[in-house]
């Protein structure tokens, strides 16, 4: 069963980018300012996003856009996602 | 007016804490549009953007205020842009490790870490083509100025949570540690 969308269009845009890239979503069942929580799918004891490899995710953020693109930012700024493949990108 | 990114973490005191009253807490201390990080049992990150006149402050502004909302015997452990890794950094500012390494990076310091300030000047410096025949290097700095701003003053308030000049329960800076934490 498909879960409850986010209210925000830009918050739920990202949970199913995250989604799609394996992160779970967790609705919270009571009320309160939290609307849910993301997790990462990678279980690695040497991750250094620590206690930001689960996030929580706010019902009516100040500025939802903003929010959306921090926790996106976040979830794919995860060192240990692409190490294999950074040789690929070029900069400079 | 220095306006910073950076991240708080809190020890939480023993016993179970539910997730989502730590996220209320944070609410009610004004930051609801902080990303709060429990992947840790037992230790809760914010990481959140605050301004003061000095940086310094701004940490701890936003730390006594969201440690007055957290379950008592919390304790600030750590602020965060202190020591990065290059890959940290890297990600950041949108390009490669590899393209850091080229540059004459300081010697790292704990475990293979970099301060963060140290760190902060080699980048500004090449966002800004300074060096003798150094290519301008294509980083975002628009976007990471206050990331890379906090690792100073992050540095100092870890610097005096650890040698006992702030009190990591109370968050109150010994007077006579105020010229060390706020040196120029």
């Amino acid at each position: 069963m498909r879960r409850k969308p986010h209210k925000s269009k830009e918050i739920e845009a990202v949970l199913r980018e995250l989604e799609d890239l394996g992160w779970t979503v967790t609705l919270r069942s009571g009320r309160g300012h939290a609307w849910g929580l993301i997790r990462c799918p990678n279980n690695d004891p040497d991750c250094r996003c620590g206690e930001f490899c689960q996030m929580g995710v706010w019902s009516t953020p100040q500025n939802p856009g903003r929010f959306a693109r921090q926790l996106r930012s976040r979830a794919l700024g995860c060192t240990k996602l692409d190490n294999t493949n950074e040789d690929a990108q070029e900069d400079e | 007016m220095a306006e910073i990114e950076f991240e708080l973490i809190f020890a939480l005191p023993e016993g179970e804490h539910e997730v989502f009253d730590l996220m209320d807490a944070v609410f009610e201390a004004g930051f609801e549009d902080a990303i709060v990080g429990t992947g840790v049992p037992g230790m809760l990150g914010v990481a959140l953007e605050a301004a003061s006149d000095r940086a310094e402050d701004a940490i701890l502004d936003a730390a006594r205020a969201i440690q007055k909302q957290l379950p008592e015997g919390s304790v600030l452990r750590e602020v965060r842009p202190d020591l990065v890794s290059l890959a940290d950094v890297a990600k950041r500012l949108e390009v490669t490790r590899q393209s850091l390494q080229k540059r004459k990076m300081p010697p790292a310091s704990q475990g293979g870490l970099f301060r963060m300030e140290e760190v902060a000047v080699v980048i500004m410096d090449a966002a800004a083509g300074k060096g003798t025949g150094a290519r301008k290097g294509r980083f975002v700095v628009d976007k990471a100025g206050k990331w890379l701003s906090a690792g100073k003053p992050a540095r100092r308030v870890n610097a005096g949570l650890a040698v006992g000049a702030i009190d990591g329960a109370t968050l109150e800076v010994r007077e006579d540690a105020r010229s060390f934490l706020y040196s120029e």
